[in-house]
């Protein structure tokens, strides 16, 4: 009994052992954003959206990072945008990957149309600088969350379907495949298991460098008024409105972006070390 | 006619179909807005005439795709309406912005080059030592820093303390226009560097690794003669064709340089009818922008084949 767990057992270590430090680090900070997202009502010492200063206070023992133009509490809200933005980042990168990897691996897979209707649409993204493109998208539908969201993944799905295509065609070729259909197994089975979580390596470590860019994209829409509305707290929304008061109160611009930069790198992180892991 | 002249002819050809799509994509933003898109260029207290008089203006009545081939015929002509909120031609409004947001481009990717370069051939001559290291994670950093923040942390920090740079808007004289765009540029510069850095520190590894440096060396070629006689120039080509694929990435850079520092080019152009529901603007801007990412990789492809002539034309 022992005997056959053993091996086991030793492969868990080294995969353990093995786990880079980037990678440990990216994954701690990111469960530290995720809990203080969840738990953001007990942890945020007030309302983010109740007046409950007067506005513009300097940091102090009972606001710490300080009160907003409104005088709104800077550290309630900014540990609230963590429930906006980082949902909204991972959302947006998850629902492309997914689209993404379902037109990728018809294509590979199927080749004909659906192939030349990727390469085509690829290119047709392509001739638009994509952040741009996303503006007027956004701005089309009309400003909000929804907009946003929609927009990034109907530009940001592409890019996804061409990785997935290319590994599909990548890991098609190889010889446990041939396997795998020479003993009968059917073309979907086929794809799903055995084909899909090899290709899947790529896709993820792409992932991760794209949530750092959806993050300072939604950020950067809010930013510009067409990302999430006010009053909800948003990052980029909040060094908006922070920007009229530089020359007083210089610090209400730079916390939300700190917060936002130490979000990035978590999964700037975890890219890297994802990279080292799994790297090819 | 010789290879590269059919190459360059097919490759042309091949972007009409392209350029096509490309006016496909742009006159449908007016076709997804939700409600009618009349009545929120008109604004909330048009009354029905004035939204009628805009539909009418627009051609909006007509059948879609009647209203797409107009839009192609005139845009092809150089039309590409006229701004429901100024009244100036769109073209007008495109050309006034260009001189500011070109210059703001040239200058930016210029310094952008400045700080990547050294920094490239220095973490590629220090591999996996610290400065490597250091260099590396720096390039991540600032990868993850947007740039409207890196913006108004310049503002924060260098303009209001000092004094020498404005904090919004353009100025009238040389001088003032000249002081107007350090911050922005430098801005532009810090977001561009690592996109080009990580592409140059490889390039240097190789040429460090190649058998002419070897050569070189041997031959007693060494300091700073190898360094600018033989290993910039090399990395020189590959970088030129790095700042063209971060091309598009550079135009959304001037549309936020130019919103945070409130310069009148292009990019601002943009933003401003975003916020006005100024349909026309919106779309030419975005057009425009479009064909000069198509033309950029087109220029790219065809000084490569230049340059390099052992690339395969296909």
């Amino acid at each position: 009994m022992t005997a056959a767990i053993a091996p086991l057992q030793e492969f868990e270590e080294n995969f353990r052992r093995r786990l880079p430090n980037k990678l440990i680090a990216g994954l701690v900070m990111l469960a530290c954003f995720v809990l203080a997202a969840a738990l953001a009502s007990v942890i945020a010492p007030y309302d983010p959206n109740k007046l409950v200063a007067y506005p513009l206070e300097e940091p102090s023992s009972t606001h710490l990072l300080g009160t907003d133009p409104l005088g709104r509490d800077v550290l309630s809200r900014i540990i609230h945008a963590a429930r906006v933005d980082l949902p909204l980042a991972v959302t947006v990168v998850a629902l492309s990957a997914a689209v993404g990897a379902v037109v990728g691996g018809i294509a590979a897979y199927r080749g004909g149309f659906v192939d030349s209707l990727l390469n085509g649409l690829g290119s047709l993204v392509q001739a638009f600088p994509v952040y741009v493109l996303l503006i007027a998208v956004v701005f089309a539908l009309g400003p909000g969350a929804r907009s946003l969201v929609i927009g990034y993944v109907v530009i940001n799905w592409v890019i996804y379907a061409r990785i997935v295509r290319g590994e599909v065609l990548r890991v098609r070729g190889l010889d446990y495949v041939h396997a795998a259909r020479g003993s009968g197994t059917s073309g979907v089975r086929l794809l799903c298991l055995h084909i899909f979580p090899n290709a899947f390596r790529q896709v993820l470590i792409y992932m991760s460098s794209d949530v750092v860019l959806a993050i300072g994209t939604i950020a950067t829409f809010s930013f510009f008024g067409i990302g999430v509305q006010a009053p909800t707290a948003e990052w980029g929304a909040m060094v908006a409105s922070a920007r009229l008061y530089i020359t007083t109160d210089p610090l209400l611009a730079i916390f939300p972006g700190l917060t936002m930069i130490a979000l990035g790198l978590t999964f700037a992180l975890i890219g890297d070390g994802l990279d080292d892991h799994l790297g090819v | 006619m010789s290879g590269r002249s059919r190459y360059i002819l097919r490759r042309v050809a091949g972007l009409v179909p392209l350029l096509l799509a490309v006016l496909f994509v742009v006159f449908s933003l007016l076709q997804i807005t939700p409600g009618d898109p009349a009545r929120a260029m008109a604004g909330h207290r048009a009354t029905l005439e004035e939204v009628a008089e805009v539909r009418t203006e627009l051609g909006l009545d007509r059948p879609f795709f009647v209203q797409y081939v107009s839009y192609v015929v005139d845009a092809a002509q150089g039309d590409l309406g006229t701004s429901v909120r100024s009244r100036t031609p769109v073209t007008e409004i495109i050309t006034s912005g260009i001189p500011l947001s070109l210059t703001l481009i040239m200058l930016g990717s210029g310094l952008a080059m400045l700080i990547a370069t050294p920094l490239a051939w220095w973490s590629a001559t220090r591999r996996d030592r610290f400065a490597d290291h250091a260099i590396r994670a720096y390039s991540t950093v600032t990868l993850a820093v947007p740039m409207f923040w890196t913006g108004i942390v310049l503002l924060t920090a260098v303009a209001l303390p000092t004094g020498w740079f404005p904090v919004t808007g353009y100025g009238g004289t040389l001088a003032e226009r000249a002081r107007a765009l350090v911050l922005p540029s430098v801005t532009i510069a810090i977001a561009q560097a690592p996109l080009v850095l990580r592409g140059l520190r490889a390039e240097f590894l190789r040429i460090q690794e190649s058998d002419y440096i070897a050569v070189a060396t041997a031959s007693g070629v060494t300091g700073l003669r190898r360094l600018l006689r033989h290993e910039v120039p090399n990395a020189l080509v590959p970088a030129v064709s790095l700042m063209a694929v971060s091309v598009p990435y550079m135009l959304f850079g001037i549309v936020v340089v130019e919103t945070t520092f409130g310069l009148p080019g292009i990019g601002q152009a943009v933003t401003m009818a975003v916020n006005t529901k100024d349909f026309p603007v919106v779309q030419g801007v975005t057009l425009i922008f479009a064909l000069v990412t198509v033309t950029t990789y087109l220029i790219a492809d065809i000084v490569y084949t230049l340059i390099d002539p052992r690339i395969e034309l296909r």
